[in-house]
């Protein structure tokens, strides 16, 4: 699933949420098993409510940061609105999983737009959408601090690094909890492999409580 | 070979890290989105850093340092204004070297002002060195140091804001030597593609086969360098951001070069831009987001500030950042509202009103719109310039967040003066307005707007059937109704 030897992450969320420091992680992790990586980030020029998103590459030889429209192997989104944003750089044959939260934007506070459906629209894209009830994958070890985690573990199993690498780097990266940081990211890691077929395979995931709800 | 650790590094803190290492003794910095990380990387490797609150007192500080004999970097966001400074300069040297960082921001990535740093430097005859990565990011400090010295002049280095932001593995440690600032790459015949900065990066990335002259020094660029290159290829396109720095030095140079014709100027050029424009074609799936306007943060003490000036009718401006000062024109004067809010900026508030021909600041809790509308009324009826100061603490910068406010269904008239104040946790229900418990950050501004009286403080408020996501937060219901589905 890579494109020339390089593996391509897209993170996007809204400003307040972990998305570069995600980013900045698994480029770490990247790092410490060996391979070449980078990140960039766009960021919101307000605290909390912009867009903002991150780019990670890793393979044996990365040259630009910026992931090319088409190209991201795995989309990470935080938010839903900002993951569809993202959805023009995910690849035919890429891997998007979207945290069930939704920002709206003022139209949609105020009642003039309705929010679109994201899930459906990623589908279009690429078959492998999942999307992921985040506080419930969250809560019970640590607050929303750790949804970059939590969604980090679930991709990782398709990224070309050993766990070891995320621990490496999690301890690397002086967190105060990185004991709770690490068993939010395997929870998340064993939802993936607790439901390969459903995860990978259906457009319309059980896990979607939305879904599931109506 | 020195020994070396690979870290990885964005391009700033690459450069707070060569700063350590050159011995320098002074960062000044302006620039609170993108340059703030630069004060805070240079602290971490143990260089002064000092926050200026412009770009004139970053350049004069560094200046003085070294005049005194140390090193100094002043990181700044545009040249443009510094012209006259830098011109007196040139004449006094650069003591023991003194690097002016700009900071360029193409993609509006830190929603900065578009200015073209390069041409400025080519206008004040400074050399102009761009690194593309972190890496360069660090040997070119400790090059333009280096030429500052032996040149006796202020040097230039321009980032972009890609450059500044991504990070990279850098080897750092003892120093290695550096490699030449500007370098040809022979691949086809065909393309060769002259360039510099982040965009050396995309080019590689867009076109693999072309041939590249990459520019570590964008000005003065060097003619027997461009011959050489020129000779080696049948086409030649000078990929740029912003202005045609390099193209015009080789026009000037005499070589027919395309570039400009084929590329926009207003935007970063990264590779899907370049592939569409230079050859390959446009990728990725059309998908369209709803656009998500830049608006201030639940609890953000400035909107108590704008509220008030709009329901006063008075025209404002001011930059779109977190605690930039806020300028109200109304009656023909001026009312400059300086925000005092955890993140602000590093402009000296309490010398503001003086510089300003203000006899008096007077100070008003932001968020106290009753009181905040009466003090602006006052002084905007004075004939004099005024500078009123809004106390307040940024909620997402560790202020204190009281807790959060709730609407009465029965008592809202659904009028929408609380949505008009632009709070991301109101919003239009069908039968009532709605705030949304985990967002509000308490600040009560909509409960002073509201004239039904029907917003009050949560726990006030009975619980009601149906308004689970109100009463308890969108998650507790998530959770009830997604347990059985894990």
């Amino acid at each position: 699933m890579t494109r020339r030897g390089v593996t391509g992450v897209v993170l996007a969320g809204v400003a307040g949420q972990p998305v570069i420091e995600t980013a900045r992680l698994l480029a770490e992790a990247a790092m410490s098993a060996g391979l070449d990586a980078s990140f960039t980030e766009c960021p919101s020029p307000l605290a909390c409510g912009g867009p903002v998103s991150a780019h990670v590459r890793m393979g044996e030889e990365v040259l630009s940061p910026l992931v090319r429209a088409g190209e991201a192997d795995v989309l990470v989104g935080f938010e839903r609105l900002e993951a569809l944003r993202a959805g023009r750089l995910l690849a035919p044959d890429g891997f998007a999983v979207v945290s069930d939260r939704l920002v709206p934007t003022w139209r949609m506070r105020a009642g003039l737009e309705p929010a679109p459906d994201v899930i459906a629209l990623l589908a279009a894209v690429t078959p492998r959408v999942v999307s992921v009830p985040i506080e419930l994958l969250v809560q019970p070890l640590g607050s929303e601090l750790h949804a970059g985690l939590a969604l980090l573990g679930l991709v990782s199993p398709l990224l070309p690094l050993p766990a070891d690498a995320y621990r490496e780097a999690l301890r690397s990266s002086k967190r105060p909890d990185v004991d709770a940081s690490w068993r939010v990211f395997e929870r998340g890691r064993e939802l993936f492999g607790s439901a390969p077929r459903r995860v990978v395979c259906a457009t319309v995931d059980p896990l979607d409580i939305d879904r599931a709800r109506r | 070979m020195a020994r070396t650790v690979k870290r990885l590094l964005t391009g700033l803190e690459a450069i707070a890290w060569a700063a350590a290492e050159q011995g320098v003794r002074v960062v000044s910095v302006h620039g609170d989105r993108g340059f703030a990380a630069l004060g805070e990387a240079a602290r971490r490797e143990g260089v002064r850093a000092e926050r200026a609150p412009c770009d004139a007192a970053a350049l004069d500080l560094a200046m003085r340092a070294s005049a005194a004999g140390g090193r100094a970097v002043a990181a700044v966001r545009s040249l443009a204004t510094l012209a006259d400074r830098l011109h007196g300069s040139c004449v006094g040297g650069a003591g023991r070297g003194l690097v002016m960082l700009a900071l360029d921001d193409p993609g509006r990535t830190f929603g900065g002002v578009k200015s073209d740093s390069r041409a400025a430097a080519r206008a004040l005859e400074l050399p102009c060195l761009e690194p593309s990565d972190a890496a360069e990011c660090k040997e070119f400090l400790a090059f333009a140091l280096a030429l500052s010295v032996r040149r006796e002049t202020p040097v230039v280095m321009r980032l972009t804001a890609r450059v500044a932001s991504s990070g990279r593995p850098v080897h750092v440690g003892l120093a290695a030597e550096p490699g030449a600032l500007d370098r040809v790459e022979v691949r086809s015949r065909g393309l060769g593609v002259v360039t510099s900065g982040a965009s050396y990066l995309h080019v590689r990335e867009a076109l693999p086969e072309a041939s590249v002259l990459k520019l570590g020094l964008v000005f003065p660029v060097c003619a027997d360098l461009v011959r050489d290159f020129a000779a080696r290829v049948e086409r030649l396109v000078v990929v740029e951001e912003f202005e045609p720095v390099i193209a015009s030095a080789l026009h000037a140079l005499g070589f027919a070069c395309q570039g400009q014709d084929l590329l926009p100027r207003d935007r970063e050029l990264g590779p899907d831009l370049l592939a569409s424009a230079l050859g390959g074609g446009a990728r990725g799936a059309p998908v369209e987001a709803p656009a998500r306007p830049v608006e201030a943060c639940a609890g953000c003490p400035r909107r108590g500030v704008t509220s008030a000036l709009k329901r006063l009718c008075v025209n404002f401006a001011g930059e779109p950042g977190c605690a930039e000062p806020i300028v109200a024109l109304g009656g023909g004067k001026t009312v400059v509202v300086a925000a005092s809010f955890a993140g602000a900026t590093g402009a000296n508030i309490d010398a503001l009103a003086p510089s300003l021909g203000a006899r008096r600041a007077r100070e008003v809790d932001a968020l106290d719109l009753a009181r905040m509308e009466a003090v602006l009324r006052e002084e905007l009826a004075r004939p004099e310039p005024s500078v009123v100061v809004a106390r307040g603490d940024c909620p997402m910068a560790g202020g204190a967040c009281a807790p959060p406010w709730a609407i009465r269904p029965e008592r809202c008239n659904r009028c929408g003066a609380c949505l008009r104040l632009g709070c991301p946790a109101i919003a239009d229900r069908l039968e009532a307005m709605e705030i949304d418990a985990s967002t509000c950050a308490g600040c009560g501004l909509c409960a002073q707007v509201c004239r039904a009286g029907a917003i009050e403080p949560l726990a006030t408020v009975p619980l009601r059937a149906g308004a689970a996501d109100v009463a308890t937060g969108a998650g507790e219901a998530a959770r009830a109704t997604g347990r059985g589905l894990l």
